[in-house]
């Protein structure tokens, strides 16, 4: 036989790093209530991506299959990673009643497969190196063929899927930026070799005995009963959203969530000087209409411009109420959200934050340049000791670099300030939330190390460069002569010229007959062609 | 389509509580777009019509404003004989999204009830009105008997 360790009776632990929406706890995906299990885990309203649900199995397991159906509504998981982990389970678990805390401080885990689907369904991720065993056999599984979609987990690391203590499901991205939902999720798999028998005995029985109690009859017919009618329930929804989009106002919609203007749910309302809310792109396009005619913007309501402490706000709270209400009736309701990342694909979503941070920062740093002449002598200085360090790739050593400057920079560099604090706090937030998923992965060192050798490297080409400035000064001397004649081309009235060598030459040198076009230069003597030479004023 | 959930909603409004003076109200149900409807002035001109208008709107509504055309024939100084009609509220350039449509006709049927010789379309008619109030007002009662829709039961 083959077990689902998602199965309430074999009491697997679950957890979720993020809130989730009333009723849709992600307890639900390991309930013995049928009514919670359809209810799936849901991500409450305000959540971004990636959510991480951790289910710590009873015994190390080897597992067979993963099926996860990440459709709820409208919600929909796009981007699916697979980790696992091989500590110990301590197998006493299984017959204690009590329910700790799921910790995962200190355990290392392995991703294991990853699926990106742009319309997800139920996807099923298969374990091909997956071994039967006496009494263990795959029996009364469907084909893998008949789910929707499927894909294969593989493991570079010795036991990461055949000796498993913890599965985390990653969500990284979900469709249209709505909340992240999971509406099943089953683990299928047997007791890994090194689980003593006495225990995977136990386990196969309470298994057994559960399962009888909820379907009695034979084994076979109950399981397939409990995917068709699985089906036969996803088939009833369906027809029951498509009723409700039709009839839309099925619902009622209460008259504050609707823009007065285009009678749409809004989905950032902003209250206006006179008192209504409208939409902001309803706001964006009146302001627009207006511009056309050369008018400055002003209330659609009552036509008055807009001025300091008379112009839209974002009505936050309301903003709060409709989502809350779009997430209750998302089934039927096709309303845009705003939240989740941009809509760009983006392979390595840590590295878009890096980088994002950084561009707001290069912004802030020329602001900051402009403001304060006097601040940017002070940043020259700074930014020669940065040069040196450009190649830096060590993490660590950024920070530190960032952090002197912070420091040096004292009180007059409030912007300057924001944006190193953000800047550590994203890399903080990267290392502490995913160091115990990710540091596994080869890969993911080296892409951070890139992505903030270009933050830096970015960073550093908007900043005023001190050494270059050097350069120059080391050249001025050189500036004032021909390299020939030595005639002094500070006088304005000599024409000169720049060479390849960037050595300067006056025109009567470069010019010494009709006929000769080749000339050389009078510091490197390299020969050029007189077309080489190009004027500088 | 982001016009037809606010027309939607004002059509609505206007079955369930609109003006008087706007009747008949016909829309096409593949295009909610254009509306057909009567207008019952109540100046002593015109009371003894009805008027049949059609209102089309843009498909950026309402961002855009709607245009009014007149298909029954009117002696009027400001709709011409292709029944445009000159109305302030709906140009283009003073059109305010937040306009509602009933505001739009009661504007019109105030428009109609008082002509306004000072922005005429008809020239002609705007001298007479503004010269021989008695003879306009003869005219234009002879002209909307003949060919003024029947006015529909109160």
């Amino acid at each position: 036989m083959i077990i689902d360790f998602c199965h309430h009776s074999v009491r697997s632990k679950i957890r979720a790093d993020k809130v989730p929406f009333d009723g849709h706890e992600v307890h639900n995906l390991i309930s013995n209530n049928f009514q919670r299990k359809r209810k799936g885990y849901l991500s409450d309203h305000f959540v971004k991506p990636p959510v991480n649900i951790t289910i710590q199995l009873p015994c190390n397991v080897s597992i067979y299959r993963i099926v996860i159906d990440p459709v709820i509504g409208q919600q929909k998981s796009s981007d699916i990673k697979i980790f696992t982990a091989k500590e110990r389970v301590n197998e006493s678990c299984i017959t204690d009643k009590s329910q700790d805390n799921l910790s995962t401080d200190g355990i290392r885990f392995n991703c294991v497969g990853h699926i990106y689907q742009s319309d997800p369904v139920t996807v099923c991720f298969d374990n091909p190196l997956f071994k039967e065993r006496h009494r263990w056999t795959v029996e009364n599984l469907p084909c893998k063929d008949t789910y929707p979609a499927s894909s294969v987990m593989n493991s570079r690391h010795f036991g990461g899927l055949s000796d498993v203590s913890h599965v985390t499901v990653c969500i990284s991205r979900t469709v249209g930026a709505k909340s992240v939902a999971i509406k099943m999720l089953e683990i299928w798999g047997i007791p890994s070799t090194k689980v003593p028998h006495k225990v995977q005995q136990t386990l196969k029985d309470i298994y057994s005995a559960s399962l009888k109690k909820e379907f009695p009859g034979p084994m076979a017919k109950s399981q397939t009963v409990i995917l068709e009618d699985k089906k036969s329930s996803f088939n009833m929804q369906d027809a029951f959203n498509e009723g409700n989009l039709i009839e839309r106002n099925g619902i009622v919609i209460p008259d504050e969530f609707t823009d007065p203007i285009t009678c749409e749910i809004m989905s950032i309302p902003v209250l206006l000087p006179s008192g209504k809310t409208v939409d902001q792109s309803t706001l964006e396009r009146h302001v627009n209409s207006e511009a056309s005619w050369g008018r400055p913007p002003s209330d659609p309501f009552t036509g008055v411009i807009f001025k300091t402490g008379m112009s839209p706000v974002t009505n936050v709270s309301l903003k709060a109420r409709i989502d809350q209400f779009l997430h209750k009736h998302s089934d039927s309701l096709q309303v845009p959200q705003t939240l989740g990342h941009s809509d760009k694909v983006q392979d390595n979503v840590q590295g878009g934050i890096v980088s994002r941070v950084v561009e707001h920062s290069c912004k802030n740093s020329q602001n900051n340049n402009k403001k304060s002449n006097q601040s940017s002598v002070d940043l020259n200085v700074k930014s020669s000791n940065f040069d040196g360090n450009c190649e830096l790739t060590d993490f660590n050593k950024t920070v530190n670099c960032f952090e002197r400057k912070r420091k040096r920079s004292g009180e007059q560099f409030e912007v300057k300030k924001t944006k190193n604090d953000s800047e550590y706090l994203t890399s903080k937030t990267i290392t502490s939330t995913s160091v115990s998923l990710l540091t596994s992965i080869s890969d993911h060192k080296s892409d951070l190390d890139r992505s903030l050798d270009s933050a830096l490297l970015s960073t550093l080409s908007s900043l005023p460069s001190f050494t270059l400035s050097k350069q120059k000064k080391t050249q001025n001397t050189e500036d004032k002569q021909c390299s020939k004649c030595s005639t002094d081309l500070s006088i304005v009235s000599v024409i000169k010229y720049r060479l390849k060598c960037k050595h300067l030459i006056c025109r009567e040198c470069l010019l010494p007959s009709n006929t000769d076009t080749t000339f050389s230069c009078g510091i490197c003597s390299t020969m050029y062609d007189t077309s080489d030479a190009v004027r500088v004023f | 389509m982001a016009a037809t959930r606010r027309l939607q909603k004002e059509l609505g409004d206007i079955r369930k509580a609109g003006p008087a003076c706007f009747r008949d109200i016909n829309v096409d149900d593949t295009n909610i777009l254009q509306w057909q409807g009567l207008i019952l002035p109540t100046s002593d001109y015109y009371k003894h019509g009805a008027f049949k208008i059609q209102i089309d709107f843009p498909a950026e509504y309402p961002f855009k404003p709607p245009k009014i055309t007149f298909k029954t024939k009117i002696y009027h100084p400001n709709i011409d004989e292709k029944g445009q009609v000159c109305l302030p509220i709906i140009s283009a350039e003073n059109w305010k999204p937040a306009t509602k449509t009933d505001q739009v006709i009661q504007a019109l049927v105030a428009l109609v009830n008082e002509p306004e010789p000072e922005h005429p379309l008809r020239a002609d008619l705007a001298e007479e009105f503004s010269k021989d109030k008695k003879k306009f007002q003869k005219n234009a009662v002879e002209f909307t008997k003949k060919f003024g829709e029947k006015r529909p039961p109160e």
